[in-house]
């Protein structure tokens, strides 16, 4: 997992890639957390991702709803079909 | 990579049964021979499956379960028993324990295989 | 599956020696649960491979006994002679059919409808219902069933996760089974600040059409079905995603769902059947339950649980393999060490040293591996101790100590005979009866002690009683009637003790089952001999015996102490050397009585220069004696020099050597050359005779 992004007080990014499963998503969420203390804006871009499973995709869907942030999903179409096999058609 | 399984069975036929059976589908496997033998090989090593014996000498079934939900980076992984039919109302006292599913013995190599497939892909 | 099935063997055969060991600990202990537990798991164990590997008639036998000790368990049923007769009984038979797993020998036959019979009047008795129920479920009818579509939903439980399960595994393994959607709800996840990220919201729709019969269907959440609800509802007989008239949004909107499934199921032709059928978690009204028995399992250790050692299987004569080639090397090596110190060269020092330091482990590794310990054999006592005393009808605990003290197994193995011997004799002639006891103040209970300890390079393996004794002056009288020793000989304690392993002594008033004539001894103690051991014996008459083997720890190699002989080298075993001491070679010439005084003790002495027939002239001044002992026995060895201690790897010696007495084998010196190995305990018995010399 990593999820990078600056320091500063105005708007912050958020760059999620790698594996993100139900070993890390505490994490993940954790520090997406504090960001959004520190930030009045987050923008949160997922990418490069490699494989997740539906802890990540419960995550996802709260940061979609999520008012104070922007969420980029850039993921592969094979990704994409395999969300949508699984019935997670809002999140695209 | 390849997926990495524990075996925990104290029956060294058993243990040599399941292990060629998952390498000869293409998984890793490691050997322990009882339960407390088990748990050893969860400091340090990179495991996806768990599958352990329900009777076994120093720590049951249900012992390493127990010991590896305890570890934050196993809290997840899936744990399969091995079990036999008279032991129904073990399995309740498994899944309560944490285990993912139970594999009945006596059982044949594409039986095992099938389980295996259910919980790790 | 041939290789699984021998492996099955060999541990088959240990389980079952395991098995006989905890039911014998559970007779002493009946009300012991985690003695009924080591039972149980041993026989679970039993099973468990015997289904696995093709022996049906061990799994039907140790099914049924199995049921029987889950009552015990389960404290349904006490732990009577009865049962456990029977077990043992049936624990004989498992051995029989490890060999003839279909049971096809007429004895086994007998056997294991005798001991059928034998469970089945315990089972009726306690009316356990037959095994088989459990079987028939398990094959299902296979019915052939039309393809239909199905609406079902999956709910997991919060906490799924906990338990490894993924449930995109459910839904993929659903969607396998036929043409399928899955709509997932995500509507009952929290917003972002109240989510545990580590629980499970998200639940599913699915529609699928397959065959599958419904039974079948549900057996995917096999694993899972108390941690989910599920329900499964067929909806049509036809499959709504063949033609391309359906509106996918209304189903992913979960508000549309249901209304236009309704809808687009009745455009069919054909009217749909309803098949309702809903599970919802049972585990919350069952967890009383489940908490006891969870603490049944996690008890202490029993106390007398076997210990099962990580290890792997070779075949022994690999290991001898093994074992040879390390002789070699430490041959070889002494060659190079020698040549070493010939030839100075740095380099080819160091590379010796570290050779010689590498070897020298390897031996010592190479020689633990063909170490078992001695519990093997002790085990197989507490059997015969068991019979034993129901067939004299005494009362005795076997005591047992030191059963991890490790030996050379071909030690082991030829250990059994002497050992059983013994303890038949301890058991039969050294234990009183109940009535003899009690009047003579003792424990009713007589004790028979087995007990292993490592001194040195040795084992000492003592039996001990607390039996009447040996009666001495019997053994004296019996002795001096079978002329083994004269009218007038004077012989203290352990001199006369040592007579029961003359040939033909038997202090037995009358012969007896179990322990039969009095051939035994002299045999044990040549069996010992054999193993270049020794055997001693101590009593005291209405306390007890002891007898003890000293043996060495292995058998191909040992310390030795070099010496030599005009040309020609010899090793004396350094087990048995006592002293050394040096005398002018004149003083023994002169001797009659073939006795010679050393540190102010008469010792019998044999010059190996007249033994080996020397030439006299070649004979230096000083003479070495060499005193060694055995059996209360001492000798002492003359030869020209001491070269100093060696380690020999001993070779049996060749045809024209069998015939020599003193001789028992030949080692190969570092330069090539080779020595011989002295046969202490026949130059012992050759000096001294059976007739005992006052020492």
């Amino acid at each position: 997992m990593s999820a990078k992004g600056n320091e500063n007080k105005g708007d912050g990014n958020i760059r999620i890639s790698g594996d993100i499963t139900i070993i890390n998503v505490k994490k993940l969420h954790q520090e997406i957390d504090r960001k959004l203390q520190v930030h009045n804006k987050l923008k949160v871009t997922v990418e490069n991702l490699l494989t997740f499973d539906l802890a990540f995709i419960q995550l996802l869907h709260t940061l979609k709803r999520k008012r104070s942030l922007t969420l980029n999903i850039n993921i592969s179409k094979e990704q994409e079909n395999t969300l949508k096999r699984f019935g997670f058609h809002g999140l695209l | 990579m390849n997926k990495t399984i524990l075996i925990a069975d104290d029956s060294e036929s058993i243990r040599q049964l399941v292990s060629a059976t998952l390498e000869s589908s293409g998984y890793s496997v490691l050997v322990s021979v009882d339960g407390e033998d088990a748990l050893t090989y969860l400091d340090g090593s990179i495991i996806d499956l768990v599958i352990t014996d329900l009777n076994m000498p120093k720590l049951d079934g249900i012992g390493v379960v127990k010991g590896i939900r305890e570890k934050e980076q196993y809290k997840f992984i899936p744990v399969l028993m091995l079990t036999t039919e008279s032991q129904a109302s073990k399995k309740e006292a498994a899944k309560k324990a944490g285990a993912t599913g139970w594999i009945v013995k006596p059982f044949v190599e594409d039986k095992l295989l099938a389980v295996v497939k259910k919980v790790l892909r | 599956m041939d290789s699984y099935q021998e492996h099955y063997l060999i541990e088959a055969t240990e389980l079952i020696s395991n098995l006989e060991n905890a039911l014998l600990v559970l007779e002493k202990t009946p009300d012991d649960k985690s003695q009924v537990e080591e039972v149980f798991r041993i026989m679970h164990t039993l099973k468990g491979g015997a289904g696995m590997f093709g022996f049906q008639k061990i799994e039907e036998l140790t099914h049924y006994l199995e049921n029987i000790y889950d009552l015990i368990r389960d404290n349904k049923l006490a732990t009577t002679a009865q049962i456990l007769d029977v077990t043992l009984s049936t624990v004989d038979h498992l051995t029989a059919l490890l060999y003839d797993a279909e049971c096809k020998e007429e004895i086994n036959k007998e056997n294991h409808a005798r001991i059928k019979n034998e469970i089945d009047i315990i089972v009726k008795a306690i009316g356990i219902t037959e095994a088989t129920a459990e079987r028939t479920h398990s094959q299902k009818e296979v019915v052939s069933n039309a393809s239909a579509l199905y609406h079902i939903v999956f709910k997991p439980n919060k906490e799924i996760f906990a338990n490894g399960t993924n449930p995109l595994f459910i839904v993929e393994d659903l969607l396998a089974l036929g043409d399928g959607r899955a709509f997932a709800r995500t509507t009952r996840i929290p917003p972002f600040d109240k989510i545990n990220p580590e629980k499970c919201f998200v639940y599913w729709d699915l529609l699928i059409f397959t065959g599958t019969p419904v039974e079948e269907i549900k057996d995917v959440f096999i694993f899972i079905e108390d941690q989910c609800e599920i329900a499964v509802n067929k909806v049509c007989a036809f499959n709504i995603f063949e033609n391309n008239q359906i509106d996918l949004k209304l189903f992913e909107n979960p508000k549309t769902f249901n209304s236009y499934l309704v809808e687009i199921a009745s455009r069919a032709p054909k009217k749909k059947t309803e098949d309702h059928i809903n599970k919802k978690s049972e585990l919350s009204g069952n967890t009383g339950v489940v908490a006891s028995t969870d603490d049944d399992l996690d008890m202490g250790n029993p106390k007398e649980r076997i210990k099962n050692i990580s290890s792997i299987r070779v075949a022994s004569d690999k290991l001898d393999d093994l074992m040879n080639l390390v002789s070699e090397l430490v041959t070889t090596q002494a060659g190079l060490s020698l040549y070493s110190e010939q030839n100075p060269d740095r380099r080819l020092e160091v590379f010796s040293e570290n050779i010689e330091k590498l070897t020298r482990q390897l031996r010592d590794t190479a020689f633990s591996m063909t170490l078992i310990p001695i519990n093997h054999l002790f085990q197989r006592f507490k059997r015969l101790v068991r019979d034993v005393s129901l067939q004299l009808n005494k009362e005795i605990d076997l005591v047992i100590k030191g059963g991890e003290t490790e030996l050379d197994k071909t030690i082991i193995e030829a250990l059994a005979d002497p050992l059983m011997h013994i303890l038949r004799n301890s058991l039969d002639h050294g234990l009183e009866h109940e009535d003899e006891r009690i009047s003579a103040g003792k424990n009713k209970t007589g004790t028979v002690t087995i007990s292993a300890y490592y001194s040195g390079a040795n084992v000492h393996i003592q039996i001990k009683d607390d039996g009447k004794g040996i009666d001495q002056e019997k053994i004296r009288a019996k002795a001096i009637e079978k002329g083994l020793i004269g009218k007038h000989d004077k012989l203290n304690k352990a001199e006369i003790l040592d007579l029961i392993f003359a040939p033909g002594l038997s202090t037995a008033a009358q012969i007896t089952d179990v322990s039969g004539r009095g051939v035994g001894m002299d045999v044990v103690r040549k069996n010992v001999t054999n193993l270049r051991g020794e055997i001693l014996v101590d009593s005291e008459v209405g306390k007890g015996s002891v007898v003890e083997i000293i043996l060495p720890l292995t058998l191909s190699i040992i310390d030795g102490l070099l010496v030599q002989l005009e040309h020609t080298k010899y090793v004396i075993p350094l087990e048995v050397v006592e002293k050394c001491h040096e005398l002018n070679a004149g003083e023994l010439q002169e001797n009659i009585n073939q006795l010679v005084t050393l540190d102010g003790k008469q010792v019998p002495f044999l010059d190996l220069r007249e033994a080996f027939d020397a030439d006299k002239n070649t004979a230096p001044e000083l003479t070495q004696i060499i005193v060694v002992h055995k059996n209360h026995k001492r000798v002492g060895i003359c030869v020209d020099t001491i070269i100093g201690e060696y380690q020999a790897v001993l070779k049996p010696v060749g045809k024209y050597y069998r015939n020599q007495e003193f001789i028992s084998g030949a080692t190969i010196l570092g330069d090539g050359t080779i020595a011989l190995v002295l046969d202490t305990n026949k130059i012992i018995e050759q000096s001294i005779g059976q007739k005992i010399v006052a020492l």
